[in-house]
């Protein structure tokens, strides 16, 4: 009885398998499946996002992965180094993407931008820091985010007849935040728990007198961080701000999402953050409950418009070398390089965008950012690139350390600068 | 003869499917460890080998021995509270609550914050610390307690983050070391407790002359688990801190990270990655040697 049993079991299995084999033959001719090319970015807004992947082609299709910006130079790096990367990536300029240029794993662009006209396409003044001689290996697709601004909430300082000047010193700044405090408000918001916002502080400074020549100097060792009085003045100002109490409480453990929440719920009166923070606002700009205006970061003494400015479409898009679809890759880049990219890169960001001519002749900034001088001063500055990005990674690591100490008067400016020079030193080495 | 033979080879098959699984997941990572900790490498280009260089430069880096030093405090306070906290809790929900279904659901709530991502316990930690927008600031105003305009400024403060950053993890392992003690105390013969009350001895002396030492081979496991989870500490303290402010909550865990992915220096972060698990094997080793001598003595 068991054995009949295991006879009809048997049977049916190999009836099953049998009729499974078949399943996949048909007279119908096997249509052939379209190559996928993948492409990591960086988290896009909703209407970037949308454009990304509505890429339609009859050749192939895109399969776009996001990543936060953190996990994306975590994952490109780790893709490469195990060859399993996609076929387009991001990665920030500086030292990560002269690495990625260095070892040969971004494919050379030159003869695609002559053919799609992409140096026309986007701005020019980027191509440089995505080239390694003479070779173009990636594409500045980004939004021209700014920094050296600073934000205040409007009505707060009309109600209290609190006045800031164009281009704030330092010491206007304490006395303002002082006051701001006396009416029960936190000054100036800031998130520096991953402490580039204090490298960008530091940036702005830097900037003030100073430009790339300072930034290269001090790479090659010829400017020393421990004899330079530039340096020097930069962190004095930095460690006045922080010690006398112009940011907010917790300043130092927060995140700059947290300072804009601040900024945004009224928490605090005053703003320092990229111009990007407009897209932060829950269902918009024209939601924020307070008229806000735009004047320039805190001064040292004796400036008012910078020698240079920390603008930056600082992440290369690049594809890898060793895809297989290259000229595909080359089709879908030409296709976010496209005036549709730009429009709909500045839905979700409000800002300039990579294209020359969509800025010239289509962008409309919001109106309470586009009457600060400060902002449309800072446009027409030499450009460099985020200062976090313009050093060794180690010396960025200890520059951002020793500025969170100096801010909360944990170290002095001696004791900063020789701990940034020893790593400059071993990192020249 | 040789079905024999066939015989004595029969359970090292049965032994090969773990031992792959071991070579595969645990020795040859280990392996890759240690061969990548000798040389320089940034994950990109090829690997150059520098021999001790690394070694030499991690016992001679502050930072590295800052680290340590952060590590260290983080396992002592480990060792030290979360077991003893944990036996607190289990002496609560079997002596202190009478009732089996308050008893009960005092058991899930203090095990609950176990089941939650450390991320998510470290972000929301974060929040709730946060001087201006935190639930503490709030609650604190409320109560009048702080002057809102100079709320508690825990993560911010050098004196004060290691500690703060701490109490997340109490909130969340005591819930371990609870349910660990509770199945010990579980398996306690009444016996002899009953006993004892026939004797005279009060609850007070019940617990502290038959349960708790007792107990104490148990506790010693929870201290060693907590003390091997310490050493490793690294998802929630880099989501409430990032190591910072400047390099204050940067255990040795943290450092590995900045070295690898911030730094990219891959080889150097081996190297100190080689010498922290010599230190834990080490000190697990020593645990274990007086979990024997406790075990000797207690049971």
């Amino acid at each position: 009885m068991f054995m009949k049993k295991r006879k009809l079991l048997a049977a049916m299995l190999a009836g099953v398998l049998g009729v499974s084999c078949f399943t996949g033959c048909s007279s119908e001719p096997k249509t052939e499946e379209k190559p996928v090319i993948t492409v990591w970015c960086e988290s896009a807004n909703e209407s970037m996002s949308k454009f990304m992947e509505a890429f339609k082609s009859d050749d192939f299709d895109v399969d776009v992965v996001y990543y936060s910006s953190e996990d994306l130079k975590n994952q490109v790096r780790i893709a490469l180094a195990s060859g399993e990367a996609p076929d387009i990536m991001a990665a920030n300029t500086g030292e990560f993407f002269n690495s990625i240029m260095t070892a040969g794993q971004a494919l050379k662009l030159d003869d695609y931008a002559k053919k799609y006209g992409w140096e026309d396409k986007v701005e020019e003044s980027y191509l440089d820091s995505m080239s390694k001689d003479g070779t173009l290996y990636g594409l500045p697709l980004q939004t021209q985010s700014a920094w050296g601004l600073m934000f205040y909430n409007k009505d707060f300082f009309d109600e209290n007849n609190l006045e800031i000047s164009m281009y704030p010193t330092v010491a206007e700044i304490t006395e303002l935040s002082g006051k701001i405090k006396e009416l029960g408000k936190q000054p100036i918001a800031l998130g520096n728990m991953d402490m580039w916002p204090g490298m960008l502080l530091f940036g702005d400074f830097l900037t003030q007198e100073n430009g790339q020549e300072m930034i290269d100097a001090l790479n090659d060792g010829s400017e020393a961080w421990d004899d330079s009085e530039t340096v020097k003045k930069c962190l004095e100002n930095i460690a006045q701000l922080g010690q006398n109490g112009c940011f907010q409480t917790g300043f130092e453990a927060q995140d700059h999402s947290a300072a804009i929440e601040s900024f945004v719920n009224g928490t605090s009166a005053m703003m320092y953050m990229g111009t990007w923070w407009l897209t932060y606002v829950d269902g918009g700009i024209d939601n924020l409950d307070f008229e806000y205006a735009t004047v320039a970061s805190p001064r040292m003494e004796g400036v008012e418009v910078s020698n240079s400015a920390q603008i930056w479409c600082n992440q290369a898009t690049f594809v890898n070398a060793d895809t297989e679809y290259a000229d595909f890759c080359a089709q879908y880049i030409d296709y976010l390089a496209s005036d549709e990219a730009a429009q709909a890169q500045y839905e979700g960001a409000m800002q300039p965008t990579f294209s020359p001519d969509y800025n010239d002749n289509k962008l409309v900034i919001d109106p309470q950012l586009a009457d600060s001088e400060a902002f449309e001063t800072d446009y027409t500055l030499p450009r460099v690139n985020y200062m976090d990005w313009n050093f060794a990674t180690s010396v960025t690591e200890a520059v951002e350390i020793e500025i969170s100490k100096l801010m909360v008067g944990d170290t002095t400016i001696d004791e900063a600068v020789k701990e940034i020079q020893a790593v400059a030193a071993e990192e020249l080495e | 003869m040789k079905k024999k033979g066939v015989k004595a080879v029969i359970p090292y098959l049965y032994f090969l499917p773990m031992a792959i699984l071991l070579a595969i997941f645990v020795i040859y990572p280990l392996y890759s460890l240690v061969a990548t900790s000798f040389t320089k490498w940034d994950g990109l280009s090829a690997k150059e080998f520098i021999g001790m260089k690394n070694y030499v430069k991690a016992f001679r880096s502050e930072k590295f021995w800052y680290s340590m030093k952060l590590t260290f405090v983080w396992t002592l306070l480990s060792i030290l509270i979360l077991q003893p906290v944990g036996v607190l809790l289990s002496v609560i929900v079997e002596y202190v609550v009478k009732r089996r279904r308050a008893s009960g659901v005092m058991r899930v709530l203090f095990f609950l914050p176990m089941l939650m991502s450390m991320v998510a316990i470290g972000l929301l930690w974060q929040l709730i610390y946060n001087p201006s927008l935190g639930l503490l600031t709030s609650v604190l105003s409320k109560l009048n307690l702080i002057d809102i305009m100079n709320p508690p400024n825990l993560l911010g403060s050098r004196s004060t983050v290691l500690a703060a950053a701490f109490i997340p993890t109490i909130w969340q392992w005591s819930g371990f070391g609870m349910i660990l003690t509770s199945a010990a105390m579980m398996s306690i013969p009444s016996e002899l407790t009953e006993a004892a009350a026939i004797d005279g001895a009060g609850k007070f002396s019940q617990f502290f002359r038959i349960t708790l030492p007792l107990l104490m081979p148990t506790i010693f496991l929870g201290m060693t688990i907590n003390m091997i989870g310490a050493f490793k500490g690294f998802d929630m303290l880099y989501a409430m801190t990032a190591g910072g402010p400047a390099n204050y909550t940067t255990l040795t865990s943290i450092f590995i990270y900045k070295l690898s992915f911030t730094e990219n220096k891959f080889g150097y972060a081996c190297a100190v990655s080689v010498i922290l698990i010599l230190i834990v094997i080490v000190f697990t080793m020593i645990f274990n040697a007086a979990g024997r001598k406790i075990d000797e003595r207690f049971t």
